[in-house]
């Protein structure tokens, strides 16, 4: 085994992580009979041991009394502004979960290009990649997507919800993690 | 007479309290968790004024977004953390980025071993300066792998459900994220063991 396939046990070994019985006794052999690893994982325990001094040394800052008392301003002011209708939540929330079955059922076929067209599902919705950005309005972030870890890159995939007025056209912005950032209605 | 309830309630409790409109819960959420908070963010950008400033935003966040944690998904304080690390990448965004140490100029190898200063303490508090200017000029997905696991100890799973990648992207980081680290203290140089500052310090 090259020494290069055993740096990530090597580091893991040097931190404290306990391996796979089988794995550390490779190591262990390998160290033996090499010593540019022997030397590379003293360097890997030095540098565990500089982190965990530096971890020791941020100085602990103590409760700000005073910006607790802002932060509580504002907890006060969020308790006392009006909640947004609940019947317009309770869209967007649908909207985000009907996007998030259809990315799966996307995904489990391969995203062959041969996605159901609109309709042809007969039960709770369709989708099909969005074609070029034509919708008027803007993307509105969905509710609790800013909380949500930063995407590198998306998708935007458009969906349709069936409605007692007929269909319902949305693009939907969907993270690498597949988890849905923001919508857009197009009709 | 006992203590108020809210000072025994766990996490999740607390977040639902909060999310209810209890104000003592989140006062007590803040002084359970700011000070991890206020560690990782102070890492992740390498200062204690904007480490504050994060922390703040942080909790703001928490206000608005209480309603939507989900126990048993994540634990509140790596929950937290996600918050905190992105209102980090935000902050940082914004300002200029610390300047990498000079391996040549402010890092040399032959200054930051023990033998060489006589004054330990001085010693010891520049290596860890040094150590930390290193860490804040990593790549910030280096950055975080190293904060996150190796700072603040969090197993690699704890880890990548705080960023919200695999298991094995947070492990490659923190490797990688060493191996800088490693060169740039070592100043350069490739053979192992280098002169660390922690090797004759902390071993």
């Amino acid at each position: 085994m090259k020494c290069r396939d055993l740096v990530p046990d090597l580091v893991d070994l040097a931190r404290g992580v306990a391996l796979e019985p089988s794995r550390e006794r490779a190591l262990a052999g390998h160290l033996r009979s090499c010593p540019s690893c022997a030397a590379r994982i003293e360097t890997e325990r030095a540098m565990s041991a500089a982190l965990r001094r530096l971890a020791v040394e941020q100085p602990e800052s103590r409760v700000n009394e005073i910006r607790l008392g802002r932060l509580l301003a504002a907890f006060d002011a969020h308790a006392a502004a009006p909640q947004p209708p609940a019947s317009r939540v309770k869209l967007v929330v649908e909207l985000s979960l009907a996007a998030s079955v259809l990315i799966v059922a996307g995904l489990s076929v391969g995203w062959k290009g041969d996605v159901p067209a609109a309709g042809t599902s007969g039960k709770s919705a369709a989708t099909r990649p969005a074609p070029p950005m034509n919708a008027d309005s803007a993307f509105v972030v969905l509710p609790g997507a800013d909380a949500l870890p930063r995407f590198e890159h998306g998708e935007v995939i458009r969906v349709e919800i069936p409605s007692p007025e007929g269909s319902i056209q949305a693009d939907v912005l969907v993270g690498q993690d597949g988890l849905a950032r923001a919508v857009r209605f197009v009709q | 007479m006992g203590q108020p309830p809210v000072l025994k309630a766990p996490d999740d409790l607390l977040i639902a309290q909060i999310a209810a409109g209890d104000r003592d819960a989140f006062a007590e959420l803040y002084r359970r968790h700011r000070s991890d908070v206020c560690r990782f963010a102070a890492h992740m950008c390498g200062s204690a004024t904007l480490a504050e400033d994060i922390v703040h935003e942080a909790f703001v966040a928490v206000i608005h977004s209480a309603s939507r944690y989900r126990p048993g998904l994540t634990t509140v304080k790596l929950w937290l953390l996600g918050i905190a690390r992105n209102h980090a990448r935000r902050a940082r965004a914004l300002r200029p980025t610390v300047p990498l140490p000079d391996a040549d100029a402010n890092t040399n190898p032959a200054q930051l071993t023990i033998e060489t200063d006589p004054v330990g303490d001085i010693a010891r508090r520049r290596h860890v300066d040094a150590l930390r200017r290193a860490v804040v000029a990593l790549p910030v997905r280096y950055r975080e792998a190293v904060v996150l696991c190796d700072l603040h100890e969090l197993s690699y799973a704890d880890a990548a459900a705080a960023i919200g990648c695999a298991i094995g992207t947070i492990r490659s980081r923190l490797h990688r994220g060493r191996a800088m680290l490693a060169k740039r203290l070592c100043g350069g140089r490739t053979e192992h063991p280098c002169p660390l500052p922690a090797t004759r310090i902390f071993s």
